[in-house]
């Protein structure tokens, strides 16, 4: 029969009744609460009625050991009145004692209640605050470029579905804050009566909430695919899971130590920015190298006056071959055909790209992405902030450079609307192009023939 | 509107402060109040911790002799004036009181 047993309950830091009610309930079964890291640790016990009481001692740092002169001879007292310490978890302190009816570790409810706030300021809430800021950032972030870049975010299903993770976790999170602060609310008026207020139950839907953000983030890095980005990932994730594995035990071992909790906590910021630079220096190096390239599996890699290049044989829907009438692969001793394809359920982007090799007799470019939309009104959202994105003005030589895009001959294209970039007044080899739910963007490095447009418009419109 | 602090005491710090009139070890006051009050009044310890941290802070007791962990204290003129203040606030209370009752039955 095993001993221990691990559990981890979900309690809301200041909801003491509730842990003193779950601790009894565990103590009538015959287990008795040991520890409470990872999980709280029970040890099997005769069983028996026990009361138990939660604690709190706010002057706790977490860069100070456990057991400080202090806190100490804060157990003293509570040994005193027959209250033993069970376990404790920073500023939580569990104490349990065999008496009928003893006399609780705190009398004043006002005294107690403020107690928690400090404890809560202490960790809790600085916890849930710090993750506020950073899902407030990523929800920011997000939104920007949504409104930016519609295209680009509807197409990435990795981003698609880690936003929903984050923001439910970041709904979760702000319930928690609220249910604190309304509790404290209570608290503080009940107390002058000399009531503690109850914390309500986080509720069975809440506390599903974190799993189902943690399916929608697990699913949004299986997006990732077995890329060079899934790669990078998991190594982002490991020397950051392994930087704070080191910095944790180094803080333990000087808390054993009995350092002093300052000096602690300078080592802990020194490393934890230390190995923040260092990651990104190593990213930094990593795609200077070229050693990080994010597209698909090049064919080959041509190498000239010391750079390396990734050459592609993709199937691209046009080629300069194309609309040159030549042979297809008549260019390919010279080119790399590079074709990537974003999806989700709201719409497919495929950029294609013809470019001719350094070195080589050089041919004009040929770049174009197609964006197949599902929805007429997301079409037509896209469709405006695509036109938009393409319009600014640039500093050029002391004056002012307006790029726009002027509406030009759609007949020879086929397209429902056709649009040309002017910088200035010169006239790019640039196009925007409507067809039904679709958007064509190419770019190429020579003037379209109107013989060449129908070749574009037949294989990327239709 | 929040008790400025220690303007008024509470049973548990009027008590505390009451023990601390002769020297006494922090722990030992967690008895003597419950003996003081025949049993009425008990400070937890946990409370009587934070008591004596906060009339330390204010200056209404002092820390007497420390033997490893043990501390005792002893009040302080301010910790005298404090308890004076809250003595003579309950005797007008007291006296409202039976001025108001007598002045009924008359």
């Amino acid at each position: 029969m095993r001993d221990r047993k691990r559990r981890i309950p979900q309690f809301a830091f200041y909801d003491k009744a509730g842990i003193q009610a779950y601790l009894e309930k565990q103590a009538e079964k015959g287990w008795m609460l040991e520890k409470m890291s990872f999980g709280w640790v029970f040890r099997r016990i005769e069983p028996k009625k026990l009361h138990f009481f939660v604690a709190y001692y706010p002057e706790k740092s977490i860069f100070e050991a456990e057991g400080s002169e202090a806190q100490r001879l804060f157990w003293d007292f509570c040994d005193h009145a027959g209250w033993k310490l069970a376990a404790t978890n920073e500023q939580m302190q569990i104490f349990y004692h065999e008496g009928e009816d003893p006399v609780p570790v705190e009398t004043d409810v006002s005294l107690e209640v403020e107690k928690i706030h400090r404890s809560a300021k202490k960790s809790y809430l600085f916890t849930y605050f710090l993750l506020l800021v950073t899902f407030a950032m990523q929800v920011g972030s997000f939104v920007r470029q949504l409104g930016h870049d519609p295209i680009g975010v509807l197409s990435d299903a990795q981003l698609l579905l880690m936003a929903p993770g984050m923001g439910l976790l970041g709904i979760y999170v702000i319930r928690e804050i609220l249910r604190y602060f309304l509790w404290y609310r209570r608290a503080k008026k009940m107390a002058k009566e000399g009531i503690f207020a109850p914390a309500k139950g986080i509720g069975r839907f809440w506390n599903m909430l974190p799993f189902f953000a943690g399916g929608f983030i697990i699913l949004s890095i299986a997006c990732l695919g077995n890329g060079m980005t899934m790669r990078v990932f998991l190594g982002l994730l490991a020397a950051m899971s392994g930087l704070t594995v080191l910095i944790v035990c180094v803080s333990r071992w000087m808390r054993k130590r009995r350092v002093p909790a300052a000096l602690n906590r300078i080592t802990v910021i020194a490393m934890t920015a230390g190995g923040c630079i260092l990651l990104s220096i190593g990213l930094f190096v990593g795609i200077l190298k070229g050693e990080m390239e994010f597209g698909g599996e090049p064919v080959e890699i041509y190498e000239y006056h010391g750079w390396e290049y990734r050459v592609y044989r993709d199937e691209l829907p046009l080629t300069l071959e194309d609309l040159s009438g030549e042979e297809p692969w008549h260019y390919a001793d010279r080119c790399s055909y590079e074709l990537t394809e974003k999806k989700s359920v709201f719409l497919t982007k495929t950029m294609g790209a013809q470019d001719s090799l350094p070195g080589m007799e050089e041919l004009p470019w040929l770049r174009y992405s197609v964006t197949q939309i599902k929805g007429q009104a997301l079409y037509d959202w896209c469709r405006e902030r695509v036109l938009k994105n393409y319009e600014h003005e640039q500093e050029d030589f002391g004056g002012i450079v307006c790029h726009r895009l002027r509406e030009t001959d759609k007949r020879p294209w086929g397209a429902d609307a056709a649009y040309r970039l002017y910088v200035g007044d010169a006239a790019e080899n640039t196009y925007v192009l409507c067809f039904g739910e679709r958007i064509v963007e190419i770019d190429a490095g020579f003037e379209f023939t109107e013989e060449q447009m129908a070749v574009a418009g037949e294989r990327l419109g239709r | 509107m929040p008790r400025v602090k220690f303007q008024t005491l509470t049973e548990q710090m009027f008590y505390t402060l009451l023990c601390l009139r002769e020297e006494c070890y922090g722990m030992d006051i967690l008895d003597k109040v419950p003996s003081m009050t025949g049993g009425r009044v008990n400070v937890g310890s946990g409370t009587l911790y934070t008591l004596l941290e906060q009339f330390l802070g204010a200056g209404m007791i002092r820390e007497t002799k420390v033997e490893g962990r043990r501390r005792s204290y002893i009040l302080t003129e301010k910790g005298r004036d404090m308890l004076e203040k809250e003595y003579e606030r309950i005797c007008i209370q007291a006296a409202d009181y039976r001025r108001i009752f007598e002045e009924g039955e008359r």
